[in-house]
């Protein structure tokens, strides 16, 4: 009985099955054709760019970014080949060999990250996609984590009007951080204007660039030109005469916007004839007899700060105790004298010192002391002649310096 | 004691390797970057580094510092001043083999204006290219008093507008590098800015006999061209010797003549307009007139005059549609002047009474139509 009783349980279990069994065959399938977009690689530039020294000489203002310190001559650069030393002064967009250019870039690809193929810098002619070849690829960029909140905020990632949320886009895998550095190479290969951006390209060959193309001129020539005659002839000692006006202009390349920082040193000036020379004392008219005027637009020596060259005296016998004593000095007349120096910081540094006209002070430059390319400063001599003198001194010299900012 | 000495030794030998490495790195050193001090006159060749730099020439007398690098050829690349500067270099100067001394001017290329080109306008792009950082000046031959005038300084290029005087322009430009190599380049072109005019034709309206009349306004006119005609003889074209058909007159006007055979549209309308063109390529159209023509002329049927005392009756009988006026001259005054004999036939036929001073008298009678077709006969009396 009990045996019966089972088999007919399962009996009405089977029964109980086979309906749905049935319904099941009898269903009708909707086959769906989902295609997804293939999403063209976003790219943001982030914060703003920045550029880091080559390493030789970074002018008066920068920022140690890493161990190494810009002002010593230990800095060589970390071993990852990035600079240290950001030129804060650089504030024109021109660089030079060695020097550093670097971004901060955000990528974002709604297929997600993996699709992102590369990430580079690219340097040409023309805005990237302007004429529809592409550029120059000059460096690739390296994936980083994420910066900080400030620099996030910085990026104004947005798709149309909607804005970005960076930290989610990263963590859902569809954004991701990049820095970009370009390193300027030689001449040889990269002289004059050109476009630079950041280009990122996914596995499907679809292209998104940096919007803020930025224009660069790279390893510009920069030379001083120097107009006119410095000529004292039948001075009179004693006296005061004057020279003609020199003109002392920054005569870069067109369009480089290299700004110079000016600089004035000299020599003291010998008789190079067998004429017994004697002014007053010996054989030398010294450097301390000659003075200048300049003028640079609406600046001249005449409001001459009078900074720096501190116990920088002028040594010779006619100097006498005050030798050591002596500062930038500017006379009645406006006319400053000059330090002496026969090479850049050589024997002495240049900065707060040497600069041709020290007025309108802005951070550490003189804004009087700037020159723009095609600029020029006006600069007439003159020459105090001791007495007594004697002799034709024509030998020693008065230099021009520029530093490009 | 051996191997101390021997200790010794090697540790001599390394540091002798040691300076010399040191030595050798140094020299390396100084020889990357060189502060190459150019004399009045040389020339850097920095497109011998890289063909987009243009080459740099000293034009100071004080000389020209340019910090440089050496290409991997040995060429003199630019670099920043900051390097030579940080590494206290002093003057390098060419060698006398190295040197390249600047003795050729620049090449002038203008590419406008244009030699012989005519212009519309009296603002012009001014565009000149030179091979060599120059001067750039010019002077306007045609012009009293004139100067040079500099239009760039250090410049390779100059790219502006510039207004230039109507008419004929005879410039020279002027190149001067830095050291005074000068180049020239004469160009002359014309400038016709202004539209022609065309202030009066004639006849205005009524008659035409075959002769036509216009009064222009263009100093460079070169093509004038009546055209006339109707539709059921079809239009024709006269075109004018300007230099021979026109006389210049007061302002810049001249007034031209054209005389064209009218007779197959002798007793119909016609249309006539004037087309003149200048040499710029500028048109102007005169309004089209109507006007009919009468090529037929007067004719005196009799001629016929009666005296009494100083009073001569004059009786002409004239066959003319269009008939405009009888006159006469007297050519025994001192000053002969046309007189009215009459304006209007009545049945053919003028009639009038003059009084002449007493003497002998030589009469021209003249009849004229509205197209201005005249006859003429002579009379003879003595008062």
């Amino acid at each position: 009985m009990k045996k019966t009783l089972t088999l007919f349980v399962l009996s009405l279990m089977v029964l109980a099955v086979l309906p749905t069994v049935l319904a099941v065959s009898s269903g009708i399938g909707i086959g769906v054709d989902i295609e997804t977009e293939d999403f063209p690689p976003q790219v943001w530039m982030c914060d703003h760019r920045v550029v880091y020294d080559d390493n030789t000489e970074p002018g008066r203002l920068f920022q140690t970014d890493g161990i190494n310190n810009c002002t010593g001559r230990s800095y060589s650069g970390d071993e990852d080949g990035e600079s240290d030393c950001q030129l804060l002064e650089r504030t024109n967009n021109y660089a030079f060999e060695g020097e550093q250019i670097s971004w901060t870039v955000l990528v974002f690809d709604k297929n997600g990250v993996e699709k992102i193929k590369d990430v580079y810098i690219t340097a040409g002619a023309s805005q990237s996609g302007e004429d529809g070849s592409p550029e120059d690829i000059e460096a690739n960029c390296q994936l980083i984590g994420m910066p900080n909140r400030e620099t996030r905020d910085s990026c104004n990632a947005r798709i149309l009007e909607e804005q970005v949320g960076i930290v989610d886009a990263v963590e859902d895998g569809i954004a991701q951080f990049y820095k970009c550095l370009l390193t300027v190479e030689t001449p040889e290969s990269m002289y004059g204007e050109y476009w630079v951006t950041v280009e990122a390209e996914d596995l499907d060959g679809l292209f998104g660039n940096m919007d803020e193309n930025e224009y660069w001129f790279f390893n510009p020539i920069v030379a001083l030109s120097i107009e006119g005659d410095l000529a004292f002839s039948n001075v009179r000692p004693g006296t005061a005469s004057y020279s003609d006006t020199l003109l002392v202009g920054n005569d870069a390349d067109a369009g480089s916007g290299v700004m110079l920082d000016m600089f004035i040193s000299g020599t003291d000036f010998y008789d190079s004839s067998n004429s017994g020379a004697k002014c007053p004392t010996t054989n030398q008219l010294a450097l301390k007899n000659f003075r200048y005027f300049a003028t640079n637009g609406a600046y001249s020596t005449s409001g001459d700060l009078e900074i720096g060259r501190a116990g920088l005296g002028v040594p010779g016998p006619d100097a006498g105790d005050d030798s050591t004593v002596s500062l930038r000095d500017k006379d009645a007349e406006g006319y400053v004298d000059i330090g002496y120096g026969i090479g850049f910081n050589n024997p002495t540094p240049f900065y707060d010192g040497f600069e041709i006209i020290q007025a309108g002070l802005v951070g550490p430059y003189y804004a009087a002391n700037t020159l723009a390319p095609g600029a020029e400063m006006a600069l007439t001599f003159k020459l105090s002649l001791p007495e007594p003198c004697n002799g034709d001194f024509d030998t020693g010299a008065i230099w021009f310096w520029g530093e490009a900012i | 004691m051996k191997k101390k000495n021997t200790n010794t030794s090697r540790n001599i030998a390394l540091t002798i390797i040691a300076v010399l490495a040191v030595l050798f790195l140094i020299s390396i050193a100084s020889a990357a970057n060189q502060l190459l001090c150019l004399q009045k006159g040389e020339k850097v060749l920095f497109s011998e580094c890289n063909p987009a730099i243009e080459d740099r020439t000293c034009g100071s007398d004080f000389g020209c510092p340019y910090c440089i690098s050496f290409s991997s050829t040995g060429a003199h690349c630019p670099a920043s001043i900051n390097v030579c500067n940080s590494q206290g270099l002093s003057c390098t100067f060419l060698n006398g083999s190295d040197a390249d001394f600047d003795i050729e001017p620049p090449n002038i290329t203008l590419i406008s204006p244009l030699q012989d080109e005519i212009y519309t306008s009296r603002s012009l792009p001014f565009t000149i290219d030179v091979t060599e950082l120059s001067d750039i000046y010019y002077f306007d031959n045609l012009k009293t008093n004139a100067r040079w005038t500099r239009i760039c300084s250090h410049c390779s290029s100059y790219d502006r507008r510039r207004s230039f005087v109507e008419g004929l322009n005879d410039i020279t430009i002027r190149a001067s590098d830095a050291l005074d190599n000068t180049a020239f380049l004469n160009v002359s072109f014309f400038v016709d800015s202004k539209k022609p005019r065309i202030s009066k034709t004639e006849p205005r309206s009524g008659f035409a006999s075959g002769d036509f009349f216009t009064e222009i306004q263009e100093e460079n006119p070169s093509l004038l061209v009546l055209h006339y005609g109707n539709l059921l003889n079809g239009m024709r074209t006269h075109s004018l010797d300007v230099p021979n058909d026109c006389t210049p007159g007061n302002r810049g006007r001249s007034s031209c003549s054209a005389s064209v055979d009218l007779s197959d549209f002798d007793g119909q309308v016609i249309d006539y307009w004037f087309n003149l063109t200048d040499i710029a390529g500028n048109t102007v159209v005169s309004r089209s007139v109507d006007v009919d023509v009468d090529t037929t002329f007067p004719v005196i049927n009799s001629l016929n005059f009666s005296q009494d005392g100083r009073r001569v009756r004059f009786i002409l009988n004239v066959t003319e549609l269009n008939f405009d006026e009888a006159n006469y001259i007297d050519n025994s005054e001192i000053n002969p002047r046309e007189k009215s004999l009459c304006s209007r036939l009545r049945n053919g036929v003028c009639e009038k009474l003059v009084s002449f001073r007493t003497g002998a008298h030589n009469l021209t009678i003249t009849v004229l139509d509205e197209a201005g077709n005249a006859v003429a006969q002579a009379v003879n009396f003595v008062v």
